[in-house]
């Protein structure tokens, strides 16, 4: 297993690699440039050109890559266009923003999901099953952002217990911190449970009526034994497969929640260096989407090892 | 089965609570206390008591229920008094306080000369010589005073004495002599060099004295009141750290949560800032920035929604105001070398056209207030005759169309500044009018990265466009949005357009001149030729909406939207 995953962060590098060249293709294949938009309107086309040439885009774009590709192998990202500020440290500010975020949604997603769905699948026609089936057919009904003002609109005006926006430092504030973080997690793990519930409900529906679990109450087995120990693990596969594509969701940015709850994450950045066309930052936080959903693939692939010992990677 | 069918009544019970819960507060608050509870009595009883005090209003009230029980129910309503007079009285400003506020999206840039979507920061750690005053004329600020020579060739700034920068140093004739050599400089693209296009630049009298000097006659107050003056040795870091001589001082940016600044305690305005510190929060979503607000986590935001304007008015702690009027617009352009509107009587028509009365109220709201003739009455060169130059009339605009060998209309498409908001707004609304002629219009949402290359290029053949020049000049209009420098004419007026020297002769001699009156009638007559040939249409005013709880007070903004705080109090 150790072999394999370290054969497996190698392959990342040329798949990066190769993603890289395809990133910075696209982005400076979208029309509109850096110089055009921050220049404005009433900009002569000596003004534009002074910005082109500031911002390095008067160079070929092949140029333009192999001198961020550079400056990447040197750990450094580069300077934002616009205003000259370290990508490196830009970055570094908003990712633990987004992982914490992910986190707190992936828990809160799994906490309500992993009840729900195995409960709902135990007993089906039951008043758990049924509420199961709304909580899931709502969430996934409700819009995020719709979801998101509710909750402020009841937390922060209504009873006034919780901020409708920001991050403090953890370091300063800790409890204003985790205040802080609940609205927008609560929004992001809702629409998370919904689907991880459904599947959960469905995957155990289908390993319930297996043989094998048919033969292991006929063993005289605890039924909790059975569930825990042969259903819910078998069960795992396909709900593993959804939650690691969610979670890689969730930390290439959840944009909609970030802007209401003005969560300093990824996906609020990326979102502001595509409208600005700021090309170095734009680049740098796709690259970091793309490597955690490498990351968080190879991790899922791992975690199926760990839950089913059948599957042995070589 | 009946389980479940309770379960989903409670659930929508719920449900429904929860949105109740979102409806925007009441005006007073009215609490309902239930005092009394039951008494028997022999026989039944009418009585209906009501006494009124000045803030308590008490009603008791008798109910007949069966079996001679009566209920006697005591309800006090207590009505808040009105928080905006209660505060209003109290004037004298408080020292102290945190103002958190929102611009909306992150900033872009903290260098003065750039006038990004977030620049109405600026008067919080920067300023300029002379600033625009509540009237829409300049008044003196880091200088005292100014002298124009009589040439017009140059101007004489008299600085204060014992201003400083935040970085400690006093600020005298040499940092305004750099200034303006940076703000001459076009290298590195930024928005003020248009300003100083014809300033040869600055020297030295003393200390406190500096003359700017020009090639030709010209307007050169606008280019001052913007030239923000800061330190040479701050340039490095500008973009992210800004020193200036304002009112607060910079203390962090941290991109995407906040930018603080602290009060500045050398400023040379004697006694202020009172507030201690100032938070800017980038809350880029609309709703949520409101929503802040009424939860009282900030307590000043720029951008209410042209949709929601009366609903925060409606609030009773929330004061809403906008910037004056006069310096953008919203307008549809025209490209004057796209058939059909190379055709001067399509261009009136399409005036004749638009309903600016139903645009404001259904695209703006009625937050915005119409506009034919693109002067603000504040502005000398304003010209009553013109302000219903072009009045609704869509029978003429037909009659002009089959004069100009249109009798069916005809198909175009339009340009908009932006995939939403109040551009495509403003469009949707005059689609109906241009169709009520016969006229077909797609609408082109575009994003901004997409629509100034299309703009500059003049790759459009209307489009719809925000413009005015941010000038107090009349110059601006002329020499900006309007027309007539070679680099902004995306309206493809060329000289082949027979009217098209006198208009830039009248210009050129409305700036050349240096007595207001006769600069007065060159703007008229070019005003009346812009008019007549109608490429640009204005529609209403853009202001900047503001917001900002009553806790706030003299929360200042100029005509260009811009936040002065240097008197702003907070009531503790």
């Amino acid at each position: 297993m150790g072999k394999y995953a370290i054969k497996r962060l190698i392959q990342i590098i040329p798949v990066l690699i190769i993603v890289s060249i395809a990133v910075f293709s696209i982005i400076h294949l979208i029309p509109g440039d850096p110089a055009e938009i921050m220049a404005g309107s009433n900009a002569t086309d000596e003004q534009v050109a002074a910005l082109r040439h500031q911002y390095g885009l008067d160079k070929p774009i092949w140029s333009q890559y192999l001198i961020w590709l550079e400056n990447v192998a040197t750990g450094n990202l580069g300077y934002s266009l616009t205003n000259g500020f370290p990508v490196n440290k830009l970055l570094l500010q908003r990712i633990p923003a987004t992982i914490e975020l992910a986190i707190a949604a992936a828990i809160i997603g799994t906490l309500i999901a992993f009840p729900l769905g195995i409960i709902a699948a135990l007993k089906p026609g039951s008043f758990i099953d049924f509420f199961s089936t709304l909580f899931s057919a709502l969430s996934f009904a409700v819009p995020s952002f719709w979801l998101a003002i509710l909750l402020i609109l009841l937390f922060s005006l209504q009873f006034k217990l919780l901020p409708p926006s920001g991050r403090p430092d953890f370091s300063e504030e800790p409890i204003e911190h985790l205040k802080s973080l609940i609205m927008p997690a609560l929004t992001l793990g809702i629409a998370m449970a919904a689907k991880l519930t459904r599947y959960l409900r469905s995957s155990m529906l289908d390993v319930l009526h297996q043989d094998y679990v048919r033969t292991a109450r006929s063993k005289g087995l605890s039924e909790r034994s059975v569930v825990v120990r042969h259903a819910i693990r078998n069960a795992l596969i396909p709900v593993i497969t959804v939650f690691g594509l969610q979670i890689g969701d969730l930390l290439s940015g959840a944009i909609i929640v970030e802007s209401i709850f003005s969560w300093p994450g990824v996906g609020r950045l990326t979102i502001q260096a595509i409208s600005w066309r700021d090309y170095s930052i734009l680049q740098a936080s796709v690259m970091f989407i793309v490597f955690a959903f490498l990351l968080v693939n190879l991790l899922t692939d791992l975690t199926y090892g760990l839950i089913n010992p059948r599957i042995r990677y070589e | 089965m009946r389980t479940k069918l309770l379960f989903v009544a409670v659930l929508i019970l719920v449900f429904s609570m929860l949105v109740s819960c979102g409806g925007a507060p009441a005006a007073p608050e009215v609490i309902e206390k239930t005092v009394v509870e039951t008494v028997i009595v022999e026989k039944e009883v009418e009585k209906v008591v009501e006494k009124e005090v000045e803030v308590e209003k008490v009603v008791k009230e008798t109910v007949v229920v069966e079996k001679e029980v009566v209920v006697e129910k005591e309800v006090i309503v207590e009505v808040t008094a009105e928080p905006a007079q209660a505060e209003s009285e109290s004037t004298e400003p408080q020292l102290g306080g945190t103002l958190n506020m929102s611009l909306g999206p992150d900033f872009i840039t903290f260098h003065p000369y750039f006038d990004v979507s977030t620049a109405q920061f600026k008067p919080i750690f920067y300023e300029a010589p002379i600033r625009i005053g509540d009237d829409g004329d300049f008044e003196p600020w880091l200088a005292e005073s100014w002298e124009e020579s009589e040439d017009g060739l140059s101007i004489t700034l008299n600085l204060r004495q014992g201003i400083m920068f935040h970085n400690g140093r006093e600020m005298t004739a040499d940092d305004v002599i750099w200034s303006v050599d940076h703000a001459r400089n076009t290298e590195f693209g930024h928005h003020l060099s248009d300003r100083f296009l014809l300033a040869t630049g600055a020297e030295k009298i003393d200390d406190y004295t500096v003359k700017i000097n020009y090639s030709e006659v010209g307007p050169k107050l606008d280019g001052i009141a913007t030239m923000q003056i800061f330190p040479q040795e701050a340039l490095d870091d500008i973009e992210t750290a800004p020193v200036g001589t304002g009112p607060f001082k910079f203390e962090e940016w941290v991109p995407g949560d906040r930018l603080v600044g602290v009060k500045f305690e050398d400023y040379w305005q004697e006694g202020l800032p009172y507030l201690d510190k100032v938070v800017i929060k980038p809350i880029p979503d609309e709703q949520s920035r409101m929503l802040n607000l009424m939860a009282g986590s900030i307590d000043a935001l720029r951008g209410v929604p042209l949709a929601d304007k009366t609903l925060l008015e409606q609030a009773p702690d929330i004061t809403v105001t906008s910037s004056p009027a006069g310096f953008f617009f919203y307008a549809f352009i025209m490209n004057i070398n796209e058939p059909p509107f190379d055709n001067p009587l399509v261009r009136q028509a399409m005036n004749y056209a638009i309903d600016r009365e139903k645009i404001a109220q259904t695209a703006f709201h009625g937050a915005e207030v119409p506009v034919v003739e693109p002067y603000p009455e504040t502005s000398w060169a304003y010209v009553s005759e013109f302000a219903d130059f072009y009045t609704y009339d869509p029978e003429k605009a037909k009659e002009l169309l089959a004069e100009a060998g249109y009798p069916d209309g005809f198909k175009t498409s339009m340009l908009i500044r932006g995939p939403s908001g109040p551009y495509l707004d403003q469009a949707q609304v005059y689609q109906q009018d241009l169709a009520a002629i016969g006229i077909e219009m797609e609408l082109l949402p575009t994003e901004l990265a997409q629509y100034f290359p299309a703009l500059i290029g003049s790759e459009f053949a209307i489009a719809s466009h925000g413009t005015g020049d941010a000038t107090v000049d009349p110059s601006g209009l002329f020499e900006g949005a309007a027309c007539c420098r070679p680099f902004r004419n995306f309206f493809g007026i060329t000289d082949n357009e027979t009217w098209f020297p006198e208009y830039k002769e009248l210009i050129a001699k409305g700036r050349a001149s240096l007595d207001r009156e006769e600069r007065k009638a060159y703007y008229h007559d070019a005003l009346e030729i812009q008019m007549e040939q109608g490429w640009n249409i204005p529609t209403a005013w853009r202001q900047e909406i503001f917001a900002y709880s009553n806790r706030v007070h003299n929360f200042r903004t100029d005509m260009g939207g811009n936040i002065w705080l240097n008197e702003t109090w907070l009531s503790q």
